[in-house]
């Protein structure tokens, strides 16, 4: 074996301008495979991420019919007291649980006095939640609750239209679960920004006891698990579920299936974008091994005279495709490195994406398992090619390999 | 007589060039004995190599009988041929044909993996057959390194090293000067003397014609 590696590595080398041209074109390509799966992995992480901490969690236990979001009356759905307590136990209960956070969903008409414009309010723990959902109330003014019931904090957009700032008074008129109509007087105190326009246009924060006096109820609509591992979630929705038999649990996929969607395109987009790395290394590498092999033709037929059959000499062939591969790949991997370093360094941004205010950071976020991937597959093409290109000089008659010119 | 090593009956062989069928080889019957030092003469096309390919099992004949030793050389499929290439056979190119990116001992060890001898038993056996064509201290030389005549003893060495029964060599001096050749020469008749293998050399050069122990001269495809 280290004879035969030892050889191909030596005939690497025989040309080695036409050998680093291939090395360069299998790094070039390991690079961008690399660079386009980290950002890959970095964007649907951090979607991911955004989307947990910006007030999904990881799971969220309620109603099957709080779930699917169709109600004759406000709160219809929403989980009595005694049950909402019963899910806040059992999510507290769950290994790996961080915050078990109760919320009471509902909309409302906020008004300045000459303008009233509807939200949908989230009530939350004002000490808990805030803790643990820390995107979904990034402040950009302001500050959070206090002690006093009677704040809010309002979206950056909704702020705007109605030309508030913290510390104005504002009126919140919301429904009860009667079908009445309730009123309130709040005090802005925060204001956030997501980055998502609708959602800092429609969206309101109020603690949960605030909430509940307004709509005259003591029910709660969700309770909202963080874990401190998301890769525990599946695990940790199947032991509630099984917990709470008259209650449904809802992952974070099924919450925001915008998370797995957007994953699924990246990777279609990334199938195309590698075939052609893989097809672009393929022939690069075909083209050189076999230039190579046609200086080499009379010494494949002596090789062969002297006994070595067509599979050995495939395997030296072989081995000299896998060697460019494994060169070149390895320093593409390196070069990503130093693209990413660069990447994280400098802080380069992107525009905003379509329904988005903010322009969000280029992240790459390459791992030991894509760089792996990576370098195995590019050196599985480049021994493969190199292998297809010798099969011509390799069916020669070695009479005939051995007289050419 | 000593015992018979390579039989020829009736070989035939046509090649076609262009819409012409070229006659290269009519009938040719041919016993060489073990341990022969044979010349094969004859001027440029007239079926020299094409024998000692047909010989050597890099070809096959049209019609006739080819044996060398136990091998039925004509009839052998793929497979067995390369062993009996391996086992039985030693090649001595007129271009030496020597790998340039191995060493000396490399090029020599090359003719062993085919026999599937351990790295350490092929390395000592190509050590010593280079010693034994004076290459000794040239072990770790690449042919580039080295003169005409030394590469063609790294390639007589190369065709020894598996101690075959017959060592076919291709207009071996052709590409050598004189006190080169005659260097050569000395060194297959020695081992020849020594290790008792047969060597059938084609040549149309007089100064290999006057070494040997007989001359087989072809002519248009036949044995004269």
């Amino acid at each position: 074996m280290m004879f035969w590696l030892a050889f191909a590595l030596r005939n690497l080398r025989r040309n080695t301008r036409r050998s680093l041209f291939a090395i360069f074109v299998v790094a070039i390509s390991a690079a961008a495979a690399c660079l386009a799966a980290g950002y890959i992995n970095a964007t649907t992480h951090a979607v991911r991420e955004e989307m947990i901490r910006g007030g999904v969690g990881h799971l969220q236990i309620a109603t099957s019919a709080e779930f699917e979001g169709v109600a004759m009356r406000p709160f219809e759905h929403a989980m009595p007291a005694e049950i909402a307590a019963e899910a806040t136990r059992a999510a507290r209960a769950a290994p790996g649980h961080r915050f078990a956070l109760p919320r009471l969903l509902g909309e409302a008409l906020i008004s300045n006095g000459d303008l009233a414009i509807g939200v949908a309010y989230a009530a939350i723990d004002p000490k808990r939640e805030p803790s643990a959902m820390p995107r979904g109330l990034a402040l950009v003014a302001g500050g959070l609750f206090g002690d006093d019931p009677h704040e809010i904090i309002l979206g950056a957009e909704l702020a705007r239209r109605l030309g508030l700032k913290p510390g104005d008074d504002v009126t919140l008129l919301g429904s009860t679960t009667r079908g009445g109509v309730n009123a309130s007087d709040v005090r802005l105190v925060g204001i956030f920004r997501t980055g998502v326009q609708e959602i800092d246009l429609r969206t309101a924060y109020v603690p949960l006891d605030f909430a509940r006096d307004l709509a005259r109820t003591d029910r709660v609509s969700r309770v909202a698990l963080l874990l401190a591992n998301t890769a525990e979630t599946e695990a940790t929705a199947a032991r509630l579920a099984a917990a709470l038999p008259g209650l449904a649990v809802k992952t974070w996929r099924e919450l925001a299936p915008v998370v797995e969607q957007i994953r699924v395109m990246f990777i279609q987009q990334f199938t195309v974008f590698g075939a052609i790395l893989a097809l672009v290394v393929f022939l690069s590498v075909m083209s050189v091994v076999l230039a190579a092999l046609m200086e080499r033709v009379r010494e494949v037929g002596t090789l062969r005279a002297i006994g070595l059959g067509r599979g050995r000499l495939a395997w030296v062939f072989l081995l000299e495709g896998a060697g460019l591969g494994v060169i070149g790949a390895v320093l593409g991997v390196g070069l990503a490195i130093l693209v990413q370093i660069g990447l994280g360094f400098f802080r380069v941004m992107l525009p905003p994406p379509p329904g988005r205010s903010l322009p969000v950071p280029l992240l790459i976020a390459f791992d030991g398992w894509i760089a792996a991937s990576v370098i195995g597959a590019l050196v599985i093409i480049a021994a493969g090619a190199a292998v297809i290109a010798s099969r011509r000089i390799l069916s020669l008659k070695i009479v005939e390999a051995l007289n050419h010119v | 007589m000593s015992e018979k090593l390579v039989s020829l009956a009736g070989v035939e062989k046509t090649f076609r060039r262009g819409t012409e069928l070229v006659a290269a080889l009519r009938g040719i019957d041919l016993d060489l004995p073990q341990g022969a030092f044979v010349g094969l003469a004859g001027p440029s096309g007239s079926g020299k190599s094409t024998l000692l390919n047909l010989i050597g099992g890099l070809d096959r004949p049209d019609r006739g009988e080819i044996t060398v030793g136990n091998w039925p050389v004509s009839l052998l499929d793929e497979r067995r041929i390369e062993a009996y290439r391996a086992a039985a056979l030693g090649f001595v190119f007129q271009g030496f044909n020597l790998v340039p990116v191995f060493s000396a001992e490399e090029n020599v060890e090359l003719a062993l993996i085919a026999k599937g001898l351990p790295g350490s038993t092929r390395r000592a056996e190509a050590r010593r057959l280079l010693a034994e064509v004076g290459l000794g201290d040239r072990l770790e030389h690449r042919p580039g390194e080295l003169s005409g005549g030394q590469q063609q003893r790294v390639a007589i060495a190369r065709a020894m090293v598996g101690r075959p029964q017959l060592v076919l060599a291709d207009e071996p001096t052709a590409a050598l000067d004189d006190a080169t050749t005659r260097q050569i020469l000395d060194l297959m008749r020695s081992l020849n003397r020594e290790h008792g293998t047969a060597f059938l050399i084609s040549t149309h050069d007089p100064r290999v014609l006057e070494r040997v122990d007989a001359v087989h001269r072809l002519a248009d495809g036949r044995l004269a």
